[in-house]
């Protein structure tokens, strides 16, 4: 049954249906079909109770006022690194496209292999560590294809973890929110990739989605361990390291049972286990 | 929720990327209601809901610069800086406003009308209650899906997912509600019988 409601989920009147409600119009009980009148209701449910979570009157008005009038004193201006990079990524920057081209020049005089084994050992806060995101960044450009992409989002993510569990060990809790957000990025990255790769490539897709899946899960046992370990401070960004591993498990089913999604009720879950290969490589 | 292709919302994104101040304010008031919504859905308190809905726009204005449309709804951008803010405050306030010590007893801290507000703050409640069930990315899907009105591709900007992803999630989102809220049916019938059963005695 869930396997035929989630065809629906996909169909066009589903998705009307839910679109109707999401925008306030009254549910039609008339026509719901037996199959997706659970889920309508559910909608129609919450759609219902919007009312309690809106402000109270006038405070919008007011808060605005009180908005423009902190931004008119401060002349309307950003701070310096805003106004300038915004939240641009780094690497978009012109000034990030001189390093990288000048850390390919450099590159050219040291051996390849022996930077990359060197930079394994750089942890976020070293001296060196800027070298290590820059030269992944030139690694996704030079790769062609999403498959090429998807891989090397998949091990920088790795690496990521590796990377924030080697800080817990050194104590090194103030680097990890910069770890835990390289981390996010590139799963949602590998995880995009994989989806739009399931639609032509689906034999590629699935290998990607399956080797992701139990790099995720395979972590999470060490991560449920040091999330105990780490003081209350650091507890949060473990948490979201879960987090962002489940969601990344979540985000791969469709991909690893493309028939609808059934996992879910055949009792498929995340195994923690801790993965031997990776703890080696760490 | 009001019809977003009226509030020319390229062109005041335009501008306030410029610094024009009021521009921001228009954005504002097109936008505070939802993001106070979303993050109301997820807070006991109003008062918190208000301060964070100030600091997601201060967010915003600051890093308004580098948005970059491409074909990025403002709305998903928005809403992603909004999630951002809202993880920072569990970190800040972890005690107080984690899910696990989810207080019921949540105590109002603003009384318009006590007419109007009483029922309003019994179905905040409820909400509270039944969202606070469901897995996070289940809640935050359905509360900026059915309770802020944000189309799918904007919460696949929000949420950092492809629009395919968030309607399966949405999907499964949607029977996880479905059977929270059967759960707590029975359980309400239950209470009922049992509270009948004396007097039945009798």
């Amino acid at each position: 049954m869930i396997a035929r409601l989630l065809k629906k989920n996909h169909s066009t009147e589903y998705e009307e249906l839910l679109e109707q409600i999401a925008q306030g119009q009254p549910l039609p009980t008339d026509e719901l079909e037996d199959e997706t009148r659970p889920m309508a209701q559910a909608a129609n449910w919450l759609a219902q109770r919007r009312a309690a979570l809106d402000p109270r009157p006038g405070y919008v008005r007011a808060s605005r006022q009180r908005l423009v009038a902190r931004l008119q004193a401060r002349g309307g201006k950003r701070p310096w690194l805003h106004r300038h990079w915004g939240d641009i990524a780094w690497w978009q920057h012109p000034l990030a496209h001189l390093a990288l081209v000048m850390l390919l020049v450099a590159s050219a005089f040291l051996s390849a292999s022996r930077l990359a084994v060197a930079s394994r050992a750089w942890l976020p806060g070293d001296l060196l560590y800027p070298l290590k995101p820059m030269a992944e960044q030139a690694a996704l450009l030079a790769s062609l294809t999403k498959e090429g992409d998807a891989q090397l989002h998949i091990e920088f993510a790795h690496r990521r973890l590796i990377e924030a569990q080697s800080l817990v060990f050194e104590n090194r809790y103030e680097q990890l929110p910069a770890a835990v957000a390289d981390f996010d990025r590139h799963v949602s990255q590998a995880v995009i990739l994989v989806n739009q790769m399931a639609g032509d490539q689906q034999d590629e897709a699935r290998s990607l989605a399956t080797e992701l899946q139990q790099a995720l899960s395979g972590q999470m046992g060490m991560l449920m361990l040091l999330t105990n370990l780490t003081p209350d401070a650091s507890q949060a960004e473990f948490q979201r390291l879960l987090m962002i591993s489940e969601d990344g498990v979540s985000d791969l089913r469709n991909v690893l049972t493309p028939d609808g999604g059934d996992a879910q009720h055949q009792g498929w879950k995340v195994t923690p286990r801790v993965s031997m290969h990776w703890l080696g490589e760490g | 929720m009001p019809d977003r292709q009226h509030a020319d919302e390229t062109r005041l994104v335009q501008q306030a990327q410029k610094g024009d101040v009021e521009a921001f304010g228009q954005l504002y008031e097109f936008y505070a209601p939802l993001v106070f919504r979303f993050l109301f859905s997820h807070l006991d308190d109003r008062l918190d809901a208000e301060d964070l809905t100030e600091d997601v726009f201060m967010r915003v204005w600051e890093a308004l610069p580098g948005f970059r449309a491409r074909g990025v709804p403002f709305g998903g951008y928005l809403f992603r800086v909004a999630r951002n803010a809202l993880y920072d405050h569990y970190r800040r306030n972890r005690r107080r406003s984690s899910d696990a010590e989810l207080n019921l007893e949540w105590e109002d801290n603003f009384h318009p009308d006590p007419a109007e507000s009483v029922p309003m703050n019994i179905e905040h409640g409820e909400l509270r209650a039944s969202l606070a069930k469901l897995r996070e990315d289940y809640r935050t899907v359905l509360t900026l899906r059915f309770l802020v009105g944000l189309s799918t591709e904007e919460i696949a900007v929000a949420m950092r997912r492809s629009a395919g992803a968030v309607r399966v999630l949405q999907h499964r989102a949607l029977l996880s509600l479905r059977q929270e809220l059967e759960r707590q049916e029975s359980e309400e019938n239950d209470r009922q019988t049992f509270k009948e059963e004396p007097l039945n005695g009798v």
